[in-house]
């Protein structure tokens, strides 16, 4: 079986080729030993079976971010029978870049010129047959969009496996630099290495540390070698050897666009007027102020229609349920801990709320908007050690903060990646809205509710400027490139939507499943009422809350909105304000809303950041909780609330 | 024609009594270069005899139109050459005597380039300090200015390879930018380059330092 994969720089297109070749015949697959997801999908062309692989965006082999080291394993280790290559036409040059490194490499490429309608809106004509006849590969013109090239790309895929294709010697560097490259190529040609010679040299000279380490098991000489030419070569430039070698290839991209682009200026008006505005320092900010207000209007009014809906499914299920199998301890714990506990109640969050959540994020995400988002509030997270894009994870984290902690996955370093999920566990996602909604804001007024909201950034922004005070090193910057505003492909906005959700499927939904189980089975058997029992000195001493609040909080470790549901068990009505004074619920909700990442978030910090932290994380949103709802107690009762 | 320093010297004074309109004398040339003035009118006819100027004796010495061109490149060699010294910290009262050693030095070449560069010199500054629309030149990457402070993830490079990043989205020398954006609070510059759009953080656009030009 063939095996293709899908490269080049993020938002080329890559996931439309993909999903165009593949149809609905694909997979996601975990990247061994790393966390990041590989699509993959089959397809048939001409009896032929073949694998395609979409990778990750990647600019360079220097990588920068978890995501781009997987697609360079990928394409380094695993070796593809085809690296179809998409780019940009719109963005040759920097395009370009990548392409060289990959040629540098292999020969067996398959360049997609993709986007020629906007590359033709931009007034470039590119010469195709130029093109393919300086890079050695063959070259074909797509716009993804409308499926033109498809067909083309996947035939010309297969041609390049048919033919020994030839290593391409034709782009040179300057002259210093090319002599050095010559003389270390030499020097491995001597060695059995897994790569081409020129490949490994080059990327030794741009200080690649994977192929340092490979060159040290080797033979520590080339090494020494690699690191003589290297000084030499900045010794010549007055610049660090890396960055000479960047600013030559580029000279070889930007060579290639003026031999093959012809380009007229054209002014594009109405796409440039909402590029202006999306980050204008008034209007920008205005405009990302209505749209997530907008968001969480559309999610919380459709989603309390469906969540209504839902609830009268299962109510009709349990019916029906338990006039076929009749009551039983048996059949309560399987109705109460598996069905209704664990599937429906899953269910229940994700579909009415973190659903249409993510839609919409996905269509902001396809249109270009969130990157424009990140930009404006690039300082506001430098302020707490992390830069614009944690701002990506953290709206994520509205609607389920599983997928947040995921997500954090685009920070670059452990330590914001560790620091924006710590921050995105403390955000309210919609489990904890419904609390803080069916709670305060039903009994004490919305105002209140907003109140709690705008409290909670306080403290995801106390705490943020805390801990990364506390945290070793410090932050990195934002680079980032921000994509040209488009209209989404509602395929591929679906797709990113399932990822997401998917994420909450599989992490989240085995463990509310099990742990809904065990609830039941303890509370059937009365172990629970000793934990309460244990727990109420606490709960009634220090948070002057009734004892049985006790049990809605073990409950709602498994999934936070239900300690409102339990509650209202617990203490016999859903008319709160009959029972709790407004303290009361005030403290409830805020402990709630702090005091533990539910276990599916809890499984998931496990996943990305590992036992330890998830612990520590876990153990100080207790702590905290508790800390907050005691003081607020206090507060509340000498201010008189 | 072969000219000395000496006659180089010379030619420069008498051209900046000429611009300044003063009377160009034997005995105010030898005040002017502390030179007894038997020695300047030995000079004097000998520049003569070259045709670089023209004199009676006791009265006032002109240039003659090729000695002015001579004179007055040396004079403009003198004053690159005191402006740079400035430039480079030197105290106002000795850049006179290092000026004049400097003049002669000068090939034309390297005074055209360092006239060009003084020139440009205010247009010069961190990408972090130019304005909404400004198009600019990258001239160097300061590696300083972009590691400071930024944590030293990587063995080589710096800020976790974001020096190699920036080279890598085509942040290198020669290379035109165009800022777009600044986003406020001391926030990130949204740029345009090689016909893409990116955006860096406050802290790395202080060090990509560039030449601004027009439109
Ligand atoms: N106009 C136009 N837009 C395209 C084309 N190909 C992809 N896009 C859009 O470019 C954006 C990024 O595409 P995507 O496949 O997600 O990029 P990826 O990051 O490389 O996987 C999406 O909004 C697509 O709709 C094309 O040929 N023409």
């Amino acid at each position: 079986m063939l095996r293709f994969a899908l490269a080049g720089n993020a938002n080329v297109g890559k996931s439309v080729i993909f999903n165009a070749l593949t149809g609905l015949d694909q997979h996601v697959g975990n990247w061994p030993g790393k966390t990041v997801e590989l699509f993959s999908g089959k397809l048939h062309f001409e009896n032929q079976e073949i694998e395609i692989v979409d990778l990750p965006g990647i600019y360079s082999f220097d990588t920068y971010s978890m995501e781009e080291e997987v697609t360079r394993e990928y394409i380094i280790s695993q070796k593809p029978d085809v690296v179809i290559n998409v780019v940009d036409a719109s963005a040759l040059e920097r395009n370009l870049y990548f392409t060289l490194q990959l040629l540098e490499l292999t020969p067996n490429v398959v360049l997609v010129l993709n986007q020629m309608d906007i590359a033709e809106r931009r007034g470039m004509q590119i010469d195709v047959r130029k093109l393919a006849e300086i890079l050695g590969v063959p070259v074909v013109p797509a716009v993804a969009v409308r499926g033109a090239g498809i067909v083309e790309t996947i035939k010309a895929a297969v041609e390049v496996t048919g033919k020994r294709q030839r290593m391409h010697g034709e782009f040179k560097f300057g002259h210093e630099v090319e002599k050095r490259i010559r003389k270390l190529t030499l020097l491995l040609q001597k060695y059995s290495i897994p790569y081409p010679p020129r490949f490994m040299a080059i990327r030794l000279l741009e200080k690649d540390l994977q192929m340092r380490k490979l060159a040290e098991k080797i033979d520590r000489n080339i090494l020494t070698a690699a690191d003589i030419l290297a000084n030499e070569i900045a010794e010549i430039h007055h610049e660090a050897c890396e960055a000479v070698i960047s600013a030559e290839r580029y000279a070889v991209c930007a060579e290639i666009v003026r031999r093959v682009v012809r380009k007229r200026t054209v002014r594009r008006k109405n796409i440039e007027f909402l590029d202006y505005i999306s980050t204008h320092r008034v209007y920008g900010y205005l405009l990302l102020g209505g749209i997530i207000a907008g968001i969480f209007t559309f999610v919380f009014y459709t989603g309390s229609l469906i969540a209504a809906g839902m609830e009268n499914f299962f109510e009709w299920l349990g019916s029906g349920y338990f006039a076929r199998f009749g009551e039983s301890r048996t059949t309560r714990i399987i109705w109460d801990g598996l069905v209704a506990g664990g599937i429906g109640g899953a269910l229940g969050v994700v579909l009415p709320f973190v659903l249409p959540f993510y839609v919409l994020l996905a269509i902001l995400e396809q249109s270009g908007y969130l990157a424009r988002a990140a930009f404006l509030m690039d300082s506001l997270m430098h302020r707490i050690g992390l830069h614009g894009k944690a701002f990506i994870p953290l709206v994520l984290g509205y609607g389920c903060n599983v997928p947040a902690c995921v997500g954090c996955r685009i920070m670059e370093t452990e330590r914001e990646r560790t620091l924006a999920a710590f921050l995105s566990t403390l955000v309210p996602c919609s489990a904890r809205t419904v609390v803080i909604l069916g709670v305060t804001g039903i009994f004490m007024g919305i105002h209140w509710a907003i109140a709690l909201y705008a409290f909670n950034l306080v403290v995801v922004f106390g705490v943020g400027k805390i801990i990364s005070r506390l945290l070793p090193g410090t932050g990195t910057g934002l680079i980032m490139e921000i994509p040209g505003l488009r209209v989404p492909q509602p395929l591929v906005v679906l797709k990113q939507t399932w990822f997401r959700v998917k994420e909450f499927l599989v992490i989240a939904m085995p463990i509310i499943m099990a742990g809904s189980i065990a609830i039941v089975v303890l509370d059937t058997y009365g172990v629970l009422g000793h934990v309460n029992a244990a727990l109420s000195p606490l709960i009634v001493s220090w948070l002057g809350l009734p004892a049985v609040v006790g049990f809605t909080l073990i409950f709602g470790v498994l999934r936070k909105e239900l300690t409102v549901v339990m509650l209202a068990v617990f203490l016999g009505t859903a008319n709160f304000a009959a029972v709790l004074s407004p303290l009361q619920m005030l403290v409830f909700t805020v402990v709630v809303m702090f005091y533990v990442p539910c276990v599916a978030t809890i499984a998931a910090l496990v996943r990305e950041l590992g036992w330890k932290k998830a612990i520590a994380i876990t153990g100080f949103e207790i702590g905290f909780a508790l800390l907050l709802g005691g003081i607020i107690f206090r507060v509340g009762l000498i201010a008189g609330v | 024609m072969e000219k000395t320093e000496r006659e180089e010297e010379y030619l420069e004074e008498i051209r900046r009594a000429e611009e300044d309109g003063k009377k160009c004398t034997t005995t105010f040339l030898a005040k002017k270069l502390k030179i007894s003035p038997a020695s300047v009118s030995e000079m004097l006819k000998k520049l003569k005899t070259k045709g670089y100027i023209e004199y009676s004796p006791y009265g006032n010495v002109q240039l003659t139109d090729y000695g002015r061109d001579v004179g007055k490149q040396v004079l403009d060699k003198h004053r690159v050459a005191e402006e740079f010294l400035l430039m480079l910290g030197l105290d106002e009262t000795e850049i006179h005597e290092e000026a004049c050693r400097i003049e002669h030095a000068l090939s034309d070449r390297v005074f055209a380039a360092l006239s060009d560069f003084l020139k440009n010199c205010d247009k010069i500054s961190p990408l972090s300090e130019m304005g909404e629309g400004e198009t600019g030149v990258i001239v160097r990457i300061d590696t300083d200015a972009i590691c400071r402070g930024r944590g030293h993830g990587r063995g080589y490079g710096c800020a976790w390879g974001a020096l190699k990043r920036l080279s890598d989205l085509g942040f290198t020398p020669k290379t035109v930018v165009v800022v777009k954006r600044k986003a406020p609070l001391s926030g990130p510059v949204e740029v345009e380059i090689r016909g893409t759009t990116v955006c860096i953080s406050q802290n790395y656009a202080k060090g990509i330092i560039v030449r601004k030009t027009e439109g």
